[in-house]
């Protein structure tokens, strides 16, 4: 037994030299890669090396993110302990919750009323600036409440439902000429549908299309039926942003489908900031990258314009988030031109836009979480040369 | 400095360590360890390396002519005085300045500046180590080292270096000189090594999680549930983090040759609070035992005289932890409680049932790491005051439930791993299968080791608690 023991001993001595000195030998020839696309960030490169750097410790805190980030293998190493982490019993990693039939799930944390009122607030004030266009805010609630039922037991989630009529109810008391378009019923009632992404935070075409239908009803205008359009599948690989957060692996991607109308129309889209103009509202490039939901508009830009040869001669400005990028497509079968302004980018005047572009309509456009946590959306009516 | 549970020390320094270890002439072997620990210790802060060095020095020094001194006491025992002095003053300087010129400020409504310097690391581990070489030449209990490499060698030792245990240097003095390198020893410092860094990486860190998510809750918002939750994870956190220190330094001493203490013994299966203090962090109540406690009479001048002695132990034990008012009150404590049952509460104790000892002693530790978490009395209070369903909203809110379906799982696996039945198990594996019982063994612990690098490949941040003792 004794014996037994010394062997084992002995053995498990041999075991560990050879699975570090393995390590590191195969660490010292692995070559070096400059971006994770798994995590979506740039992996740390080889330090610089002074004496000052040394003597500061920068040295040394690079060196040691450059070899962590820099292990061989290292998403498969990610996998295996988010794996563990399963096994273990645990459900959310970074604020992303792993709920039922693989669905990621964003956590959502009720905001303050102060935070509410002054988003509020910055919408009313911008009305006043510019009382001759309708407006129209559309929140889009998330998988978070949407997917309720898909959360595991007991997750300390806020309820999106009740801050979504705490804005309503605020704003109709403020400035009761702005629309709230309230999509919570309808996309609610699909929900056995996939009308949200289960690896990223947007949602699907079709949950845009059915949130393009409330839309349409409250601004009196006929939505095209589903039947006019080809459901495209453009990708069944795409691994969205909350799967790179979260970190658990071996979850199934997501397709995603473009709803392309089955009456060709022309269109002319400009992106303003690059001085880039195209007739596609879709960027298939993008399908081959990382980010695979920029094959809508190409992801945000400050201002894109986009002409159509809708009769009605009608004019939309659409102030959004990223979740606005797969709604804007159904929207050009009613405006004949759209200016879709990102306020995260654009550092012009919003008002004086306003004014000189003479729109009908504004449509306010965010998922609940960006309104929530972007404070551009607080200066809407200032530009950015006031901000700074 | 480096530490042990980082890729960059398992992959990089520990097996360039121990190349260059192994293939250095016997001669060489103690300059080799030296000059590796100071490059383990200036590791991302170098300049403090100049302390390290320099207490080394001075206490080398002091050795030497404390032993040339001998026949006349006078100097010998001015020299003692000094090196305590010297050792004390650095350890006061860069630890409690700080702390006592706020004190001052505060008690006589003074504005004198404190310089805000960080914490050298270890240093509250080495300035006792090197306290303990003088004290034991003075003692006559060993030669004086007239190696200074040797000594240099005892004070910097990087596994026990940053964390301890605190060793005694009459405790290790032979083993400077000469030291056992076999390959079943290497073995088995390997089995203490993957065991200290599983406790560590997937045991503390997975269950700290769960603390720092309380102890970012406002108190107002914390159920009863959940500050108990809380508190439990923050026991299991500290325990298997510090353990798995000591054992990983256990182990790494034993593949460099040497054999270092034991810093921790179940502490968590004691049955009195008295227990649990010679189960826990042994070497450091060891240390006060020997150099403070015996020194003052112990228990030999009267009942009084040794009440007063504990108090006194105690309270420098507590404020050893760190330069601030609770780890003083969390000392205090236990130094109250311990006396309570010399007193009488032992004797009472071994009447009643074993699980009313474990009960007990479970709850004034788990209460302390209460007075040891939070910095300020009045949150430590206050956090208790939930615990026991004062100004606490409700018993169990969703996030406690939540929590606890949770990390339930892990509570089992901490539970199980704070008593010696997996340890058991692997023995009787072993035994049972002979040659069958080692493969399964090893593959557990290869098994381990690969999920420890997992879990450090997935942490880029990845604090040691003790760190900044």
């Amino acid at each position: 037994m004794i014996r037994e023991n010394s062997l084992g001993r002995t053995i498990t001595g041999i075991s560990l030299l050879l699975f570090i000195g393995t390590m590191s030998v195969v660490g010292f020839f692995t070559p070096d890669k400059s971006f994770s696309n798994s995590e979506n960030r740039v992996l740390e490169k080889w330090p610089n090396f002074s004496l000052r750097t040394l003597q500061t410790g920068a040295f040394t805190e690079d060196y040691e993110q450059y070899v962590t980030d820099q292990f061989a293998i290292r998403d498969v190493w990610i996998g295996m302990k988010t794996d563990v982490d399963r096994v273990m019993g645990k459900k959310d990693s970074n604020g992303i919750y792993l709920g039922a039939d693989g669905y990621l799930i964003q956590s959502f944390n009720s905001p303050q009323d102060e935070e509410v009122a002054e988003r509020v607030e910055a919408i009313a004030l911008f009305h006043q600036a510019t009382p001759g266009i309708r407006k129209y805010i559309m929140l889009v609630p998330t998988a978070a409440s949407l997917l309720h039922h898909k959360l595991p037991a007991y997750a300390p989630v806020d309820d999106e439902r009740a801050v979504l009529i705490r804005i309503r109810a605020m704003l109709e008391r403020l400035q009761p000429d702005i629309r709230f378009v309230d999509v919570f019923p309808a996309l609610y009632a699909k929900r056995e549908e996939s009308i949200v992404y289960t690896t990223d935070h947007h949602w699907t075409t079709s949950g845009a299309y059915y949130a393009y239908q409330v839309l349409c009803e409250q601004m009196g205008i006929v939505p095209n039926d589903e039947s006019a359009f080809h459901i495209r599948q453009v990708t069944d690989a795409f691994y969205g942003s909350i799967y790179s957060k979260s970190g658990f692996r071996h979850l199934q991607p997501d397709r995603i489908n473009l709803y392309v109308p089955k009456e060709e129309r022309q269109l002319k889209v400009e992106y303003v900031d690059e001085g880039r103009i195209t007739d596609t509202l879709y960027e298939l490039d993008n399908l081959d990258k990382k980010d695979k939901y920029a094959v809508f508009l190409n992801g945000n830009h400050a201002l894109i314009r986009i002409t159509t040869e809708q009769p009605s001669g009608k004019k939309l400005l659409v102030v959004k988030d990223s979740y606005a990028n797969s709604m804007i497509p159904f929207l050009t079968e009613h405006f004949t031109e759209i200016d879709v302004v990102d306020l995260r980018y654009y550092s012009d005047s919003l008002t004086e836009l306003a004014t000189v572009r003479e729109y009908d309509d504004m449509l306010v456009l965010y998922n609940i979480h960006t309104y929530l946590e972007d404070t551009f959306i607080l200066n809407l009516t200032d530009t950015w040369s006031d901000r700074w | 400095m480096l530490v042990f549970s980082s890729l960059i020390f398992l992959f990089q320094f520990l097996p360039a360590a121990l190349l260059v270890y192994y293939v250095s002439p016997k001669k060489l072997k103690n300059t080799v360890l030296f000059a590796v620990s100071l490059v383990f210790y200036a590791w991302g802060e170098p300049v403090y390396m100049v302390i390290l060095i320099f207490s080394t020095i001075f206490d080398y020094v002091n050795g030497l002519l404390i032993d040339k001194y001998r026949h006349r006491i006078s100097i010998a025992r001015a020299v003692f005085v000094g090196s305590l002095c010297g050792n004390l003053a650095i350890l006061g300087f860069f630890k409690y300045v700080g702390f006592v010129v706020q004190n001052l400020n505060e008690l006589f409504g003074l504005h004198m500046q404190a310089t805000d310097l960080p914490l050298p690391i270890g240093i509250s581990f080495y300035t006792f180590q090197t306290m303990s070489y003088v004290i034991d030449v003075y003692r006559g209990k060993v030669p004086p080292q007239r190696n200074i490499i040797t000594l240099g060698t005892y004070v910097a030792l990087f596994p026990q270096l940053v964390a301890g245990p605190i060793v005694k240097y009459g405790d290790i003095a032979a083993q400077l000189t000469s030291r056992v390198m076999t390959l079943e020893r290497f073995g088995e410092g390997a089995v203490w090594f993957i065991r200290g860094l599983g406790k560590k990486v997937l045991l503390a860190n997975n269950i700290g999680l769960l603390w720092t998510s309380v102890k970012s809750t406002p108190l107002e918002e914390l159920s009863v549930l959940s500050a108990w939750l809380g508190i439990l994870a923050f026991t299991f956190q500290i325990y298997f983090d510090f353990s798995g220190y000591s054992d990983m330094a256990r182990g790494l001493g034993k593949m460099f040759g040497f054999d270092l203490p034991r810093n921790f013994n179940y502490p968590y299966l004691s049955r009195s609070v008295t227990e649990f203090w010679r189960r826990w962090h042994i070497s450091l109540g060891s240390w006060f035992r020997e150099y403070v406690y015996y020194p003052l009479g112990g228990n030999r001048q009267g009942l009084l005289r040794q009440l007063s002695n504990l108090l006194i132990v105690w309270s420098l034990t507590g404020l050893w932890h760190g330069a601030s008012w609770n780890f003083f009150a969390w000392g205090l404590y236990f130094g109250i409680i311990v006396t309570v049952e010399k007193l009488f509460l032992l004797k009472w104790l071994t009447r009643w049932p074993n699980w009313v000892g474990h009960s007990y002693t479970l709850f004034i530790v788990i209460v302390g790491w209460v007075l040891f978490e939070y910095e300020q009395l009045s949150s430590a209070w206050a956090f208790i005051g939930t615990m026991f369903g004062y100004g606490a909203r409700e018993l169990a809110d969703r996030q406690a439930i939540y929590d606890l379906t949770s990390y339930g799982g892990m509570f089992v696996l901490l539970t199980l791993c704070a008593t010696p039945l997996p340890q058991k198990m692997v023995k009787t594996v072993a035994i049972r299968w002979n040659r069958g019982g080692v493969v399964i063994v090893t593959a557990l612990y290869m098994i381990g080791l690969v999920l420890i690098t997992a879990y450090l490949v997935s942490e880029s941040y990845n604090p040691f608690l003790y760190f900044r003792f």
